[in-house]
């Protein structure tokens, strides 16, 4: 006579063995594989996502190169030509970036822009680009 | 735990090889998990198929919380809880829809060969009511907690704690002298 105790470890602790045919699971696999790559495909990063994730390290690139806190002490900044809204935005995710790395940049993005709607139409890379050469220059 | 969130970055990042280690970490767990829930080869290999092919495609989306293994294990116990709902629906259909899902079982290559042990409880496992042998296995086989599969089941920790224990006694009860202690 099993007790419940009994069956209960019983099955726990049960070898339950499988074998699995390695040439079904090798396909497996590659359909898997090739249902991601598919994915991965047609779901090609938004255009915007990139451009944000550049804006953003550039705008850290520039905050560094100019040293925004100096000696513990924040310095002025000159005005960029952005909004403030625009820059807000950058600044957010560039904070992002700092403490997520790439990956939370991406999601901050997501939720800030996307999901609201409220993509900054006039941020471009090229603009971020101009302004990052005119301030290397000076 | 450490492994497997580098593996679902890297995977996230594109690397094939982290996918295809997380494929092969866990499916034989999967596999044995769905086949003590659902007591058929074909519809087991369906829901991890199933599981993998959603994890492939929505990982970038995934945050997760606790285990990988947790996580997929779950994912599993959930198909193979709608697979036996829709089951029992076409069970009550008709003979010729039974009939139907039995032919279904029987596939021509199989992806698994399930060892008698696991054969054996199987067996046992299935004569339990769906919601009894879904609180059974996910405690004593994927080592859930009570209260992990009372949120699962969406039922309160006591009914589960019930459904453990009924079925615990009606296994005793089918089991007596039939398994090695």
């Amino acid at each position: 006579m099993k007790s419940e105790k009994n069956i209960e470890q019983s099955l726990k602790q049960a070898d339950m063995n499988i074998e699995i045919n390695t040439e079904t699971d090798g396909a497996i696999l590659s359909e898997l594989i090739a249902a991601r790559k598919e994915r991965r495909s047609t779901a090609t990063r938004h255009p915007a996502l990139k451009l944000a994730a550049a804006a953003a390290l550039i705008v850290a690139t520039l905050l560094i190169g100019h040293g925004l806190v100096h000696n513990g002490k924040h310095v002025t900044v000159e005005p960029s030509g952005h909004t403030r809204i625009e820059t807000l935005n950058l600044v957010s995710l560039n904070a992002v970036y700092r403490q997520g790395g790439m990956e939370a940049l991406e999601q901050q993005y997501r939720k800030t822009f996307i999901d609201s709607e409220s993509r900054p139409a006039r941020l471009s890379v090229e603009r971020l680009l101009t302004e990052l050469a005119e301030n290397g220059e000076s | 735990m450490l492994e497997d969130r580098l593996l679902i970055w890297r995977f996230k990042c594109g690397d094939r090889e982290a996918f295809c280690r997380i494929y092969r970490k866990y499916r034989a767990d999967l596999l044995k998990l769905a086949a003590l829930l659902l007591h058929n080869a074909g519809d087991a290999e369906d829901a991890v198929h199933d599981v993998f092919v959603s994890f492939a495609q929505t990982a970038e989306r995934l945050k997760l919380q606790g285990s990988l293994k947790g996580y997929l294990l779950t994912c599993v116990a959930n198909n193979a809880r709608n697979r036996n709902r829709s089951r029992q629906r076409k069970q009550t259909v008709g003979l010729d829809e039974a009939a139907d899902v039995v032919c279904k079982s029987a596939t021509p290559e199989q992806w698994v060969t399930y060892g008698e042990e696991l054969q054996r409880w199987s067996d046992a496992l299935a004569k339990l009511p769906y919601e009894q042998r879904e609180t059974v296995t996910l405690h004593l086989r994927a080592g859930m907690k009570m209260r992990q599969i009372a949120r699962l089941q969406g039922v309160s920790v006591n009914t589960v704690k019930g459904r453990y224990r009924y079925a615990l006694e009606k296994l005793r009860s089918l089991l007596n002298g039939d398994l090695k202690p």
